[in-house]
């Protein structure tokens, strides 16, 4: 695939880096000489200087032969006429990502908006990082809850708590029920898909694969699922003020506070159930005065990362049962864990997510990375004459790593066992280690996932 | 989780891709032998007739290159695959490929022609630099078949860049293959020909390898034997100039053959990227739109008129003969080629003159070709022209334009260090050479010269046009030359800096 990308910001880097390792041919753009020069010393990709929307770059660039254009500049505006004026000269598929307040609306609590102004994809990641927060709160017990196939499926990140009732057993003893298993869990830092040998240890973080309903029974084996009430939110930028309202009407009592007065007013007609504080987040008197000590979940949601994690420390403090944050940097995933954050969410790396959706092969539909990106999680159709059709899975020799989560049928979902068959026209959702992720492709006749 | 990121020593990181490269060698070593048993076994051509023993010095070098490969291998097996090498290392590497090139290369030379060792090193680093300047006096005597074919493919390997093939065939590298890439392949290029290094080193080696079949073709259907084709092709397309026969290409006394090849050579000099402009654009207004060819295919006509004028008396009044001498010799010479119909000792002075300062001129960038190169030389002089107007008109902003776009003035710093140091290396080397072998000085700038633009027959020379008589540590002195304008100065000089050596 040949890719342009506008904007070399930690978006824009980030895609760089996914594409250059799946093997597209890429374009970088920025007006930063700087940032160009540091990709180019990092990556294999082409790098060309120049302001993104302008259709003479766009043109040099390759734009008229280019499959997909990635709008990730700092400004909003830039991106979107970017991906216009690409999509003009002649460029297969267009994405934009926008984050400012103004643009916040967009694709309702998604934060997705397909085909909005003739652009393919817009999406705001601070408005996708908000519904997954909001998923999270509504969810009992669960660090990570992602959806796949139209909801169909889902996949729950939970810490094992230390009375659990799988922990200190081999999985093959565990029982589990049909229609959900243990996918992958994350101990010290590292991700690693189970065998039925392996024994899961409380402090693990384990991701559970499979019917929503099925998972809501089996959530209390693994985590304490006590239902989250009381919800304080620290930041009422775009991503709190977006999480207020996903959670209003849903019998959650939500606590928002914002430092700046005009925002904390403007705030809180819109929120009606919401208590909207004026102060500092990070206020450990504040925090207490307003029953934070009470409150099942704490958000750091400022666009300062380290705000974020003073709030959340000092709300874990104050006596929160579980601590959130957003944060710029994926990588310091396993940092800030280590400091006693439970959920970490990177809006960037949902950004890169969604953006790299739309660079896998066509039959690959959806994507999501695990830890970090040690992990990904992929819904896809094997094509035709792939070697994983028509036999039983346990004669498949599936590659270490890989793990087939479920097989999407259009009369119902199967969590399969040895015995289950993918028949061609299924979907699937894998699971595959970054390490694996060419020997899955190839189970499944792409290239690489 | 204590992730410390310590770097591997930079012996180990460099260990893997130049091990990987004499792998590459070796097998090239195994498939010049097989072919050579092959040419052995049929004796397709009467000069081939030779016996299957004498291939024997490539297939007993392959497996010592195989052996210094896998010792690389070791050496370097506890870093992880996914290290990528930087800049610094990369220059090291590839000056360490370089290096090792004329050993590996030099080995059949000794087994096969009891060649000494600084003769041998000076052939085969002759030979991969793409220069065309031997040491053998007597090549038809001296050399077996199997080892003059040896010498073209180690010109046809470094014509094009045995690390560019090796990015090309290893699609893994990423940017490691980037930064050995340009470490071999600087300045102005035809990078950028794809987003990929990978793929551009493929494009790069494919449009070499069609244009070799070709080349080979039109000499072997203009009457040449196929193993002189084959040597011959492979010397013209690297613009390297290592011949089968002692009179070079006059021996065959074809004047078909030499409009053929001096066409041949002029197509190995023009930049590489143009031909994928034009293959992928199928369009062949664009070749014409670039100034660099422009001005290359310039220079051609006006030299070719002026030593035809020049030399209308050597050859006998004859305007067509006159007129064959002096387009051939304008190709060796521009694209530092170095394949010979004549002798330039009987030139009038102008002709002389011309031919040294086509030597510097050299072909376009992106080319097999030597010398400082066209784009290179257009850019030197539209800033100087610039800041000759500057010096009147300090107030008025000149623009350095090529091809209607402007020149960033990082460009025009780059282009007059180069400049500089192409002119203070030909100073250095040939002082190093008159110190100590005590040569006259014409003699030693013209032997540095033309080892330094990669051309091969050195003007000015004395006694046998060859460089059998100059001393071993001048032998190696101008391996060193050949080797610094191959890689175009910087990346081996990089390496002098100890910065690059320190962490």
């Amino acid at each position: 695939m040949y890719v342009v990308v506008v904007g070399l910001g930690q978006v824009g880097l980030a895609v760089v880096r996914a594409l250059e390792q799946q093997g597209h041919e890429v374009v970088a753009i920025d007006r930063d000489r700087a940032a160009l020069a540091r990709a180019e010393d990092h990556h294999d990709v082409a790098t060309l200087e120049g302001y993104g929307a302008s259709a003479r770059v766009l043109r040099q660039a390759g734009c008229a032969r280019a499959d997909l254009i990635v709008a990730v500049t700092r400004h909003d505006e830039t991106n979107l006429v970017a991906a216009l004026t690409a999509r003009h000269l002649g460029t297969k598929r267009c994405v934009a990502r926008v984050q400012g307040a103004d643009w916040m609306d967009i694709g309702g609590e998604d934060g997705l908006a397909m085909g909005l102004l003739g652009v393919d994809a817009v999406f705001n990641p601070r408005v996708l990082a908000a519904g997954e927060l909001a998923r999270i709160a509504r969810s009992s017990g669960a660090l990570e809850v992602l959806e796949l196939a139209e909801g169909r499926v889902e996949v729950v990140q939970v810490e094992l708590a230390a009375g659990a009732r799988v922990a200190g057993r081999p999985l093959v003893d565990l029982r589990l029920p049909h229609g959900m298993r243990v996918a992958a869990f994350v101990r010290a830092g590292l991700l690693s898909v189970p065998g039925g040998a392996d024994v899961l240890r409380p402090g693990d973080r384990v991701f559970l694969v499979g019917l929503p309903s099925v998972l809501r029974d089996t959530l209390s084996w693994f985590a304490d699922t006590r239902h989250a009430g009381r919800v304080a939110i620290i930041g009422g930028g775009v991503v709190g003020s977006s999480l207020a309202r996903a959670l209003q009407g849903t019998g959650v009592s939500v606590t928002l506070f914002e430092r700046d007065r005009e925002v904390a007013e403007a705030l809180a007609p819109d929120l009606p159930e919401a208590t909207v504080v004026i102060g500092d987040g990070t206020d450990l008197e504040l925090l207490e005065e307003h029953g934070v000590a009470r409150a099942d979940l704490l958000f750091g949601v400022t666009a300062d990362e380290q705000v974020n994690l003073m709030g959340a420390l000092v709300g874990r403090r104050v006596g929160a049962r579980r601590t959130g944050i957003i944060v710029s940097r994926s990588e310091y995933e396993g940092i800030y864990q280590q400091l006693g954050i439970d959920i970490v969410i990177s809006p960037r790396q949902m950004a890169a997510d969604v953006i790299l959706r739309h660079c896998r092969g066509v039959e690959v539909r959806n994507l999501h990375a695990l830890a970090g990106g040690q992990a990904d999680l992929v819904e896809l159709t094997p094509v035709d004459g792939a070697r994983a059709l028509g036999r039983p899975l346990m004669e498949l020799d599936v590659p270490r790593g890989v793990l087939i989560c479920a097989i999407i049928r259009r009369d119902g979902v199967v969590v399969p066992s040895g015995r289950d068959v993918i028949e061609p026209g299924d979907g699937v959702i894998v699971l595959s280690t970054a390490a694996a992720r060419r020997a899955a492709g190839r189970l499944f006749g792409t290239r690489r996932l | 989780m204590n992730r410390a990121r310590t770097r591997p020593p930079i012996s180990r990181v460099l260990a893997r891709p130049v091990g990987l490269v004499l792998l590459v060698v070796a097998g090239m070593l195994v498939g010049t032998g097989l072919l050579e048993v092959g040419f052995g076994l049929a004796s397709l051509d009467a000069m081939s007739g030779h016996s299957v023993r004498e291939a024997g010095p490539l297939l007993l070098t392959a497996p010592i290159s195989a052996l210094l490969g896998l010792v690389g291998l070791w050496w370097g097996r506890s870093v992880p695959r996914s290290l990528a090498l930087d800049r610094r290392e990369a220059s090291v590497a590839v000056v360490a490929i370089w290096a090792l090139l004329g050993i590996v290369g030099a080995i059949p030379l000794i087994i096969g022609a009891n060649t000494p060792l600084p003769d041998a090193i000076f052939e085969a680093t002759s030979g991969f630099t793409t220069t065309g300047a031997t040491i053998y006096g007597d090549i038809e005597g001296t050399l077996s078949p199997p080892l003059v074919m040896w010498r073209a493919v180690m010109h046809w390997l470094g014509g094009m860049g045995i690390v560019v093939l090796f990015v090309a065939i290893f699609p893994n590298l990423g940017v490691s293959g980037k930064h050995l890439f340009r470490s071999e392949v600087p300045g102005v290029t035809a990078e950028g020909l794809r987003p990929r290094i990978t793929d551009t080193s493929m494009v790069l080696w494919r449009l070499y390898v069609g244009l070799t079949v070709v080349a080979v073709g039109v000499l072997w259907w203009l009457g040449m034997g196929v193993h002189d084709a084959l040597v011959h092709g492979f010397g013209t397309l690297s613009t390297g100039g290592f011949s089968s026969r002692d009179a070079s290409i006059a021996a065959f006394a074809s004047p078909a053959i030499e409009w053929a090849l001096a066409v041949l050579m002029l197509i190995a000099g023009v930049n590489f990227g143009l031909f994928y402009a034009v293959a992928r654009t199928r369009r062949l207004s664009g070749l014409w739109r670039s100034a660099e060819l422009r001005v290359y295919v310039g220079i051609v006509a006006v030299c070719t008129l002026a030593l035809t004028v020049s030399m209308h008396d050597l050859h006998g009044g004859d305007s067509l003969t006159s007129l064959r001498y002096a387009f051939f010799r304008v190709a060796t010479s521009l694209t530092s080629t170095g394949f010979g119909i004549d002798d330039h000792k009987d030139y009038p002075p102008v002709a002389m003159a011309l031919t040294i300062v086509m030597m510097l001129v050299g072909g376009c960038a992106g080319s097999t070709a030597g010398g400082i190169k066209v784009a290179r030389v257009l850019i030197l002089v539209k800033a100087a022209v610039a800041q000759v107007r500057r010096s009147v008109r300090p107030a008025v902003v000149h623009v350095v334009r090529v091809d209607g776009r402007p020149v960033p003035s990082s460009i025009v710093v780059d282009v007059t260090s180069f400049l500089f140091i192409y002119m203070a290396c030909l100073a250095v080397f040939s002082m190093i050479v008159v110190v100590t072998d005590g040569a006259p000085v014409p003699t030693a700038v013209g032997a540095v010269l033309s080892c330094l633009s990669n051309m091969g027959p050195a003007p000015f020379y004395e006694g046998a046009d060859n460089f059998s008589s100059w001393s071993a540590s001048a032998k190696l002195t101008f391996s060193a030359a050949m080797v610094l304008g191959r890689l175009e100065f910087f990346t081996v000089l990089a390496i002098l800096l100890p910065e690059v050596w320190r962490r």
